[in-house]
């Protein structure tokens, strides 16, 4: 009981800031630029067949179409909604989830109940994930409908998306969290966990370019820190690999067949290079391993979190 | 540092307690208080006496360095005890989004209180502090004594054995703060323990059975009313002809002269009727004597006076050297 009042509380803290609308809005755009574009017997139809664009490979009732438009769904929407901008939006939206929790006043009522203070930070933490739960879902659900419906293509593996975006989430708001109960300010908290995630970008991008070119490091050395340093810290950058391989898409350098619109054999080098780089990326990358040490990685950072908030003094 | 004491009798039964912040401030340096079932307490002090502090440690707000004692009979900080502890800060903050029924519910449901009693409880509660048309208008719309009216039925929303207010007439009106009055009257005889944190004297002494006086960190005086109050008793003796002729003699007797009147400190009625014999003597004729309680405003005076110069700075820990 007291716990899921706290989670209902948190959700209707985050959802009473405007940008719990503005991230709605923003996903009932998306969906509906995504309806602007159909698919007929010529290929792409815009603007409800204001312009058409003939594509084979892209008509309606082709085999292709399917795996085409998953791909674009996770390439170019999942992709960047996962990525960066659905995040950065739901930060925003969370980042006062603790710091508002913790403002005089509102704490000495709050901590004075019969509840353990872990109780307590736990029940904000899920109230966050919730918030963003309801956010993947609407986003998910109706670029789902709008495929299904617009596209004809109903691609179920694609509900994929919604456990992890909210997974995402929460390799993110474990920083939030533990950055709000330490600062006790929405904004520095928000500033400083974007710098956490531009950290864990970067030991992930020094990861995959020193296992992509191991003659850069010829001892060896910056390449096992670098491996080492990517097994402890939430690997975000897999997510999208992970929502890929799980709704079965293939990237955008395979659907699109720019290797035969090369004009020189260096660029279809380039081209066949990239779409195998793709394919090993995704081959190697072992889904249950990466979330399962970026899990260990959020507890850890959770349980630093519950030890500050529980030891304070309000 | 918690440690179980014997089950007492006592509501609240805090000993030794201690607490020291950051940058050495000694907030607390072994406070000793006891507080009967069914009394309302008042624990009074200037400010940065650490009265805060005190009552955030019973609520375990503030982790004491060393605390032991009882709160309702269970060693401090007890978890199960708060289901049946009541609190009030000195500011109260509500989610701006919920409306007055809905605070209270969210709060009763922390209080572990169940749905259906947390549902008639808001509404009788509502009504009783005075917010019966406001029920359903959301918090942020709410003034300052609105908010404070809404703490107290939020405080209480758990029926609790023990309703601990920080300054509970802040920020109320004349007439607010008379209904409080007669809200913490009720309580006491519906057997409820209060235990009021507030700098308002004349209120404390208007509904307080014990008081206790708070200064820098320590309890400096602590008993019922009464008590506090009977070893300062002054009485003034009236004359039809000022006595200053007599001011040698009033004062070798331990009298004084102020402002016209002989006054004899303290509840010696030897030293009145020496005065009074002097007087007669004399041929003066005596026109009342009149003893003469002092409020509870003069012992607060009179105690902090005699840490004079430190009121308002709390004692830092000495640095080893």
């Amino acid at each position: 009981m007291q716990l899921l009042a706290i989670v209902i509380d948190s959700f209707r803290d985050a959802k009473d800031r405007k940008i719990f609308w503005i991230m709605i809005i923003i996903s009932v755009m998306i969906a509906t630029s995504m309806a602007c574009v159909g698919f007929n017997d010529q290929g792409v139809d815009v603007l409800f067949g204001t312009w058409t664009h003939a594509t084979p490979e892209w008509s309606a009732g082709s085999e292709e179409l399917a795996a085409n438009v998953a791909a674009v769904a996770i390439e170019v929407i999942a992709d960047n909604y996962l990525g960066w901008i659905g995040m950065v939006m739901a930060l925003v939206a969370t980042a006062a989830v603790f710091p508002s929790l913790m403002e005089h006043g509102h704490i000495d009522i709050t901590a004075s109940k019969p509840l353990a203070r872990w109780q307590l930070f736990l029940g904000r933490y899920l109230g966050g994930m919730v918030f963003m739960l309801v956010q993947a879902v609407v986003f998910v659900g109706l670029t789902f409908l709008v495929m299904g419906v617009r596209w004809g293509c109903w691609t179920w593996s694609y509900f994929w998306l919604v456990p992890l975006i909210v997974l995402m989430f929460s390799y993110l708001f474990a920083f939030s969290a533990l950055f709000g109960v330490w600062t006790r300010r929405s904004m520095t908290s928000l500033m400083l966990t974007m710098m956490a995630w531009f950290v864990l970008f970067s030991v992930q991008s020094t990861h995959a370019l020193l296992e992509a070119n191991p003659e850069w490091d010829k001892t060896g050395v910056w390449r096992r820190t670098a491996a080492g340093l990517h097994w402890v810290v939430p690997k975000t950058q897999d997510i999208t690999v992970i929502a890929g391989k799980l709704v079965g898409a293939k990237s955008i350098v395979e659907v699109i067949p720019l290797e035969e619109a090369a004009e020189t054999e260096r660029e279809r080098e380039e081209f066949r290079h990239a779409v195998e780089g793709q394919r090993n990326l995704v081959a190697e990358l072992n889904p249950g391993a990466s979330i399962g040490s970026s899990l260990a990685a959020e507890l850890a950072i959770i349980l630093l979190a519950v030890r500050l908030f529980s030891r304070r003094d309000f | 540092m918690l440690h179980v004491t014997e089950i007492t009798n006592w509501a609240v039964d805090l000993i030794g307690v201690k607490k020291t912040y950051a940058r050495k401030i000694q907030a607390l340096r072994g406070v000793n208080i006891q507080v009967g079932r069914g009394e309302i307490f008042g624990l009074l002090g200037p400010n940065g006496a650490g009265k805060s502090t005190l009552v955030k440690i019973m609520m375990t707000l503030v982790h004491p360095d060393v605390a032991h004692g009882t709160v309702l009979g269970r060693p401090l900080g007890n978890r199960k005890k708060r289901a049946v502890m009541g609190f009030l800060p000195e500011q109260s903050q509500f989610p701006p989004y919920l409306t007055a029924r809905q605070t209270l519910d969210y709060y009763g449901a922390l209080a572990k209180v169940p749905a259906q009693k947390r549902r008639e409880r808001s509404d009788s509660l509502l009504g009783r502090v005075g917010l019966e048309q406001w029920v359903d208008t959301r918090v942020s719309q709410y003034s300052k004594g609105m908010l404070r009216r809404l703490g107290l039925a939020q405080a209480l929303i758990n029926d609790p054995e023990l309703i601990v207010l920080d300054e509970p007439t802040d920020g109320l009106d004349p007439i607010g703060r008379r209904e409080v009055r007669a809200l913490l009257t009720e309580l006491r005889r519906a057997g409820k323990t209060v235990f009021i944190n507030s700098h308002l004297l004349s209120e404390v002494e208007m509904v307080c059975d014990r008081v206790a006086i708070l200064n820098q960190g320590l309890v400096a005086r602590q008993g019922t009313l009464s008590e506090l109050t009977e070893h300062t008793m002054e009485y003034r003796i009236a004359t039809t002809v000022e006595a200053s002729a007599l001011r040698e003699e009033v004062e070798r007797l331990g009298g004084s002269l102020q402002d016209g009147h002989i006054v004899v400190s303290g509840r010696d009625a030897k030293v009145v009727n020496e005065i009074i014999d002097l007087l007669r003597s004399r041929d003066y004729s005596i026109e009342s004597v009149e003893p003469r309680r002092f409020s509870l405003e003069d012992v607060f005076v009179e105690i902090i006076g005699d840490a004079a110069g430190s009121v308002g700075a709390p004692p830092v820990v000495a640095r080893k050297a």
